[in-house]
């Protein structure tokens, strides 16, 4: 049986266990499998639900890191934009949902580099809604990090801090210490900042909690070391 | 009455002649946040553009006032109101070019925005992006072509931020040979500067990263 249709089972067995339920499409985003992504794409897309649209938005999520780490930036716009008009539609049918405002804010923030003036048209909206996700759950691990990618993509003079930055992200670490995520959004900051040591360290942690991630394999290829 | 005629005349003729100091600082404070100070740029252009609709530096100043505007519209859920001042700060940049196609305040402080605005995102598949990106650099070029002989004249700002914007602005339409030669322009004439330093980081990289460069000493003072 070909792996994306194990996928597509994988998804109608454990559709009733809302986490599960996106396992598949988690270790298709490490392993980046950006074609596996597209079908469970094409199954959430039918979902009007709530859950339907918040899967279809971070999904789509996913599906930028599997283009990124396969260097497929042409295709990124896209899936940010197929994602931001999800997550747009999940805060619309939950505004008090913490994850909703998050995706928003996270899609934006891959939306920007890759539409004229992004930055100056979406950067602060994008703030705002990664802010109101904070405020709706403090212990929104993934807002902790995209707060912490927006503290570091965004000039100083717009606010912009290296140093808030990583603040967030060890905040992040606090409520899951299991997040390679965070260590790989570490590893990256400290490179920014000419912390080589601790960059290759942080991307070491990030690669022994998750050895599959094509992502961290990436970023070696940048920064260097954990291979 | 008469006090307010005279200054307004007065006005009037240091608009046409440096039209940038008078509005610069409040349209980059608001840029920065401050929508006091942007509306109180607001309404000096438009006040300005009453008087004169075809004054192209105020349209170029209002135009990116309009567009800071859409950034707040944008942030607060408006996303229709954004587009229209975006598309609206667009057109008066674009006409304030036409209007006046040999001033070259005009041209640098569309090329300035517009390359500024570029380095925040871009899309080199995006026709209308693309185009305002090298309809920018090439006026860029032409105060470049007139400047150049008597670059040592002009302040370091001016000076190494005109050729970082050549830089960056060439940058990003992938055109190395232009970049390199400003980046080693801007280590012959902005030597022992913070923008040699900077300079020098980019021509040391195989392959070159995009150059992304923050205005140096810019214009927001404290008021």
């Amino acid at each position: 049986m070909k792996p994306c249709l194990i996928f597509l089972l994988a998804i109608c067995i454990r559709a009733d266990q809302p986490d599960a339920a996106l396992e598949p499409a988690r270790a298709a985003r490490d392993s980046g499998d950006a074609v596996s992504l597209r079908k469970g794409l094409a199954h959430w897309r039918q979902d009007a639900s709530f859950d339907g649209r918040r899967r279809t938005a971070l999904l789509n999520f996913w599906l930028c890191e599997a283009l990124y780490a396969s260097n497929d930036e042409k295709s990124v716009k896209l899936a940010a934009r197929a994602g931001l008009d999800a997550a747009e539609q999940a805060v619309k049918l939950q505004p008090n949902s913490s994850e909703a405002h998050r995706l928003v804010g996270d899609l934006l923030g891959q939306l920007i580099p890759h539409v004229f003036a992004g930055g100056m048209r979406y950067g602060a909206r994008s703030t705002q809604e990664i802010e109101k996700a904070l405020e709706l759950d403090p212990k929104n691990v993934d807002a902790h990090i995209a707060r912490a990618t927006s503290y570091f993509f965004t000039p100083s003079a717009f606010g912009g801090s290296k140093e808030k930055a990583l603040e967030q992200l060890n905040q992040a670490l606090a409520f899951d210490p299991k997040s390679d995520t965070a260590h790989l959004w570490l590893a990256q900051v400290y490179d920014d900042i000419k912390q080589r040591e601790r960059a290759v360290a942080e991307l070491e942690e990030a690669r022994r909690i998750n050895p599959n991630r094509a992502y961290t394999r990436y970023l070696a290829t940048q920064i260097g070391g954990a291979k | 009455m008469k006090c307010a005629a005279v200054f307004l005349i007065v006005l009037s003729l240091a608009a046409q002649d440096r039209f940038d100091l008078l509005v610069r600082d409040d349209f980059f404070a608001g840029m920065f946040g401050d929508r006091e100070r942007l509306d109180k740029g607001m309404k000096y252009c438009e006040e300005i553009l009453r008087k004169n609709p075809k004054h192209a530096q105020a349209l170029v100043w209002h135009g990116s006032g309009l567009m800071t505007q859409s950034a707040a519209a944008y942030a607060d859920g408006k996303t229709p109101l954004g587009d229209k001042l975006w598309r609206r700060g667009l057109y008066e940049w674009n006409r304030g070019r036409a209007l006046a196609p040999d001033d070259l305040g005009v041209k640098i402080g569309r090329s300035a925005l517009l390359i500024g605005l570029a380095q925040s995102g871009y899309d080199p598949e995006d026709r209308q992006g693309r185009a305002l990106l090298e309809s920018a650099v090439r006026d860029y070029e032409i105060v470049f072509d007139k400047q150049k002989d008597s670059l040592a004249k002009l302040s370091e700002h001016s000076r190494c931020e005109l050729l970082f914007g050549l830089a960056a602005g060439w940058s990003r339409l992938s055109d190395a040979g232009k970049t390199s030669f400003y980046l080693e322009s801007i280590v012959h004439n902005c030597g022992g500067s913070a923008y040699e330093t900077e300079a020098r980081k980019y021509l040391s990289q195989t392959p070159m990263s995009t150059i992304d460069h923050n205005c140096i000493g810019c214009h927001v003072n404290k008021k």
